[in-house]
């Protein structure tokens, strides 16, 4: 009986490489496995994705043009980073002052209700764009490259969805900025050419290093802290992908890291699990910027 | 009597067997559930999700209702103004889709409609997911429906409860309801005049409530209207309706 290339696990998704001699990356076996998933054809998948980064181009720059939320947490953030791309100022790269920028630029298009890409949420929608469209322009990678990235982070946060959830109301923020930024590792590390087990100890750095992380916005918007996580966030794939470059490996695998982030959220109160009724939601300024919104009410 | 402990044997087998095909596929993630909805912000469990519940809410009332009742639980009461749970769970009553940018402006598009709202926080219990909501739906001629259904992350949701009757309906496929009155028919009855349209069934589960059951068949193609129309004429057929799987493969970025 043949292989089933669905898989639940980064354990199987590294044996289905290691098993077969025409899968070399995560992307490969991902093609694969949407295709005995949906039926539908290599093809068909990859201009599908190539179509969702085209939405996620268009978020960012939609992004740029937002100068306040109607709350005023969110304001021209993405613009101003954006200005000082290039700027020997900066300590980051340019490379990821640009994806830190362009992923709050993502939060700012989401903050107004325009249209976007959740990845996997759209509380940590700005990550993916903000990591893999910045590679795509300082590197020069194809749409159909770039798409492989993207394919290669829905790897990833298909096992975190299988063993975890997506769900901040069960989990906190690990479930959504931790997921996307350990999706965004892997990605980013597939299209610099690392190995399979490389990604995946990347996307293991990312997320161990978000456990525990509350889900606490002020007002109840996805705004105070989302945006800004979002900015974090690439920054923090970026370090993780380039801690596996030089060969750092994850103590603890990633499967067991995500059971992990199962345990610790059942150790979070609901205060933290997307209620607004702890953490920064609750700070002195909190309760003011949730009063003043009731008022303009 | 041996006919239909034989029949009984197939359902008993055939169940488990496709429970066991498709536990896998149930609980699979597409690369476009992760990566996706495409959807107007803010939030993809409390809009884009919340808004798919009211959709799918809307097909099994049958009709757009007249009032309705939003009940939310957990999560969704508490952050549902800023998330815009409200406009998106009536935007999805009106039909419109996660994408849809109607969903800015739903609360006016109900009021041209003539649907009026109440919405309230509810408190359903530890065991119910923080991210739920209860709609109850009253139509003009005085019929009544209530969904349940959570919203699990990503855009993703589960119809939990549907008139009452427990269920898990998580959309990977298109789905076909029949609610009946179990004391004049069988299940079995109903999914021999299923089994006939030539569909591919891909699960199918009976949900119970006192005198009344409800037959989700999941498939894979789509049910025309005539369909449904013959399903409830059947006597002890209470009404029968098509949720459509919302598919993923369509392009947004033109």
């Amino acid at each position: 009986m043949s292989d089933s290339f669905l898989f639940y696990s980064a354990e199987r998704l590294l044996t289905l490489i290691n098993k077969h001699d025409e899968l070399n990356t995560i992307s490969d076996v991902v093609l694969k496995a949407e295709q005995e998933l949906t039926g539908h054809t290599h093809e068909e998948i990859l201009a599908n994705t190539i179509d969702r980064l085209k939405v996620m181009k268009k978020s960012r720059e939609m992004g740029m043009t937002v100068k306040s939320s109607k709350s005023g947490m969110v304001k021209d953030e993405a613009k101003r980073m954006s200005d000082f791309i290039g700027n020997e100022k900066m300590l980051l790269s340019p490379l990821m002052v640009k994806a830190a920028s362009w992923a709050l630029s993502v939060m700012g298009c989401n903050a107004v209700m325009g249209t976007i890409v959740a990845a996997p949420t759209a509380g940590s929608s700005g990550i993916i764009p903000g990591s893999l469209l910045a590679m795509q322009e300082d590197f020069g990678f194809s749409d159909e490259q770039t798409a492989r990235g993207l394919l290669t982070s829905a790897g990833i946060g298909m096992i975190i969805a299988s063993i975890s959830t997506f769900s901040a109301a069960k989990a906190g923020c690990q479930a959504e900025v931790g997921a996307s930024s350990a999706m965004a590792a892997a990605a980013v590390s597939e299209l610099r050419g690392m190995s399979p087990k490389q990604c995946v100890h990347a996307s293991a750095l990312a997320l161990k290093n978000m456990l525990g992380l509350a889900c606490d916005p002020i007002a109840g918007l996805v705004e105070v802290p989302c945006a800004k996580r979002n900015a974090i966030g690439v920054c923090h794939a970026m370090t993780a992908s380039d801690m596996a470059y030089v060969g750092i490996e994850s103590v603890v695998p990633f499967d067991e890291v995500v059971v992990a982030m199962n345990n610790i959220a059942k150790n979070m109160t609901p205060a933290i699990r997307e209620t607004s009724t702890g953490g920064l939601a609750i700070s002195a300024t909190g309760k003011k910027i949730s009063e003043q919104l009731i008022q303009l009410k | 009597m041996s006919k239909v402990n034989g029949h009984m044997l197939f359902l008993a087998i055939f169940t488990v067997y496709s429970y066991h095909l498709n536990f896998a596929m149930s609980e699979s993630w597409s690369v476009f559930d992760v990566i996706g909805p495409v959807m107007v912000g803010p939030s993809s469990s409390h809009t884009a999700g919340a808004a798919k519940i009211g959709y799918f809410a809307r097909i099994v009332n049958g009709q757009q209702p007249k009032e309705v009742k939003l009940l939310l639980h957990g999560s969704f009461g508490k952050v549902y103004h800023g998330h815009c749970t409200d406009k998106a769970i009536i935007g999805g009553l009106l039909g419109f889709l996660p994408h849809s940018e109607k969903i800015r402006d739903a609360e006016k598009y109900a009021e041209k409609a003539g649907m009026n709202v109440e919405i309230s926080p509810i408190d359903l219990g530890d065991t119910v997911h923080p991210n739920s909501v209860r709609i109850e739906m009253t139509n003009a001629d005085g019929s009544f429906h209530r969904v349940r259904g959570k919203s699990i992350g990503g855009g993703k949701i589960v119809l939990r409860e549907i008139d009452k009757v427990d269920c898990q309906i998580d959309m990977s496929y298109s789905c076909l309801l029949v609610m009946f009155s179990n004391r004049s028919l069988n299940a079995l009855d109903i999914i021999e005049r299923v089994k006939k349209l030539n569909v591919h069934i891909v699960k199918f589960d009976v949900g119970n409530y006192k005198d009344k059951s409800l037959l989700i068949v999941e498939i894979r193609e789509h049910f025309s209207t005539e369909i449904i129309h013959e399903l409830e004429r059947i006597d002890g057929v209470d009404y029968a309706r098509f949720l459509n799987h919302i598919s993923n493969y369509d392009h947004f970025a033109t």
